[in-house]
């Protein structure tokens, strides 16, 4: 009984100092944002004793050692539009290949998923080539498409082997009353799959707003994502650590809702095909 | 299943942007990888075919050999980036007291852009950063060092910021595998004695084979084509040559350097040294569907 004691006391202590190693890091940006330089440097561990804004709102702001606002809404247009492109492209391909029939399904469907063996870093040299020729490069439109793309392998293979599980019976009741295969899809399926197009969205959300090889080569100047903005901005203002720690916090923001928001979700989502 | 005309009508209009995409945006451009890793092309002027010319040189590329012994350096630590991650889950399992928190505050890292966690741990292992200022309190001084700018520090130093970033979404890995583990398994070994070591071992690593498989191939085929932004935010592969990558090989041979053709070699290598194991990884996953 007394060891037993010790040894969940012991596996608290292991617990907890795992948590401080990855929880510190974020409390130590957010403190260090709210400094101003000179308290930076005073006292770089504490909590502020005068915490300020400043440094968000220089990075924020219309100004070189930032201008955060213009690449945050570039960031949030490439995101929103890929979300929702990938949901129609799953979502319609998912229907295709769970519940209809056609001559070739079973290879497209291994086409689609097989895709997903070529590494990105593969492709893209090419890529940049070809997406140069076509006038894509430097639009969001070419970055959404390639994201978009990278995200099809996964999505349709999730929103397929989800509405597996939707009886055939409803597909059938849906014929019956008149409804075609686009009204079918709209009407009975997307709704029945909300919760596989909520994990594909924010699946997607995550790892777009995150991504930065794509991104850094696609776009370049005023039209760049947030991520690659803060990338590149560590050799701008390589001491100044308060105006990092605040672009920092300010692009951590989005996932960081999204992660307490979706946590559920999200775990589901991450140990798929992990347990059979 | 739906049969008829207008069913397969509406499956191949519904597939069809699909595989538009994959076509247009993923095989095109890697047969095209493939076929301009046998030219000489510098992005503007058009492609002169060389034979296998980039892949000789490839072999006598000493820089190309250090980057890859790098990216096996990272995989011969996965095993232990499993443990960590499977200790940890099997720790929570148990339903200690605050679990929830413990599970929540592991995955964390997981969310966070490779860009941000870079970022952070450059600004934290800084010469004067916190991590030497704390080893200097506690008497270990000696040890500070300008961590991601010593050569013999930065490769360890990377791994363990790379760690970080994932052992979390282990963790949640684990947890799920242990869940389907059925309770009498566990009970019955820790009644027959098994404790410590002797438990995960013959009671708990056997119950996951197939979570534990699953979850290291992942992180193989991750650790060779996503270790990309990392580098560029912390060391850009430096000093010198000590944390090189294949895959951040690729992009300087690519877009500073501009040497398309020999970059697309290098790229085409690398697809071809992680194609086993990523096949692995589609049998496990497309494995479950039949």
């Amino acid at each position: 009984m007394q060891r037993d004691r010790i040894n969940r006391l012991a596996i608290v202590i292991i617990l907890t100092a795992v948590s401080v190693t990855t929880v510190y890091p974020l409390c130590f940006v957010l403190q260090t944002s709210l400094k101003s330089e000179s308290e930076y440097i005073d006292n770089p561990y504490g909590w502020p004793e005068r915490p300020t804004l400043t440094n968000f709102r220089n990075v924020w702001g219309e100004s070189d050692s930032g201008n955060l606002a213009r690449f945050g809404a570039n960031s949030m247009i490439v995101v929103v539009s890929g979300v929702v492109l990938s949901w129609c492209v799953c979502g319609m391909a998912g229907y295709a290949f769970s519940h209809l029939r056609f001559r070739g399904r079973r290879a497209l469907f291994f086409v689609v998923l097989g895709s997903m063996m070529i590494a990105p870093q593969v492709i893209i040299i090419p890529l940049y080539a070809m997406l140069a020729r076509i006038g894509l490069l430097n639009k969001h439109i070419g970055l959404i498409l390639v994201y978009v793309t990278l995200a099809t392998p996964f999505g349709t293979y999730l929103m397929t082997s989800y509405l597996r599980g939707v009886p055939g019976e409803l597909v059938e009741a849906a014929q019956v009353d008149g409804a075609n295969h686009v009204q079918i899809l709209w009407r009975v399926m997307l709704p029945v799959a909300r919760p596989a197009l909520v994990t594909l969205g924010i699946f997607n959300f995550l790892w777009m707003w995150n991504e930065l090889l794509f991104a850094l080569l696609i776009l370049q100047e005023d039209t760049r994502t947030l991520t690659v903005r803060v990338a590149t901005l560590q050799g701008e203002y390589t001491a100044h650590i308060p105006h990092i720690s605040a672009a920092l916090f300010l692009t951590a923001l989005p996932v960081l809702v999204v992660f307490l928001i979706f946590q559920t979700q999200l775990t589901k989502g991450m140990t798929m095909g992990a347990v059979k | 299943m739906v049969v008829g005309r207008s069913a397969a009508r509406a499956g191949y209009l519904f597939v069809a942007p699909a595989l538009l995409l994959v076509i247009t945006f993923r095989a095109v451009p890697a047969i095209s990888a493939l076929l301009h890793s046998l030219t000489r092309w510098n992005g503007v002027t058009p492609p002169t075919y060389v034979g296998f010319a980039n892949f000789a040189r490839l072999l006598g590329d000493g820089e190309f050999w250090t980057a890859l012994s790098h990216n096996l350096a990272i995989v011969c630590t996965i095993p232990l980036w499993i443990l960590v991650s499977l200790v940890l889950a099997l720790l929570i399992h148990q339903e200690t007291p605050g679990w929830r928190f413990f599970r929540a505050a592991y995955f964390l890292p997981s969310v966070l852009s490779p860009v941000v966690i870079g970022l952070l741990f450059s600004a934290l292992l800084r010469q004067n950063g916190p991590v030497n200022s704390v080893l200097s309190a506690i008497g270990l001084g000696g040890l500070a060092t300008d961590w991601l700018g010593n050569a013999n520090t930065a490769l360890p130093t990377l791994i363990v910021i790379i760690l970080w970033g994932i052992f979390g979404h282990g963790v949640i890995v684990f947890l799920a595998g242990l869940a389907a583990v059925p309770k009498e398994t566990f009970e019955a070994a820790r009644l027959d004695g098994a404790t410590g070591w002797r438990f995960l071992w013959h009671i708990v690593i056997p119950s996951l084979r197939h979570v534990i498989e699953f979850w290291g191939v992942n992180l193989v085929v991750w650790s060779f084509t996503s270790l990309f932004a990392f580098v560029y935010v912390t060391t850009n592969g430096g000093p010198g040559y000590s944390t090189m990558l294949v895959s951040y090989q690729v992009y300087l041979q690519a877009f500073e350097a501009n040497r398309m053709g020999y970059a697309c070699a290098i790229g085409t290598a690398l697809f071809m040294m992680v194609f086993g194991v990523i096949l692995i990884q589609v049998r496990l996953m497309a494995g479950k569907e039949d």
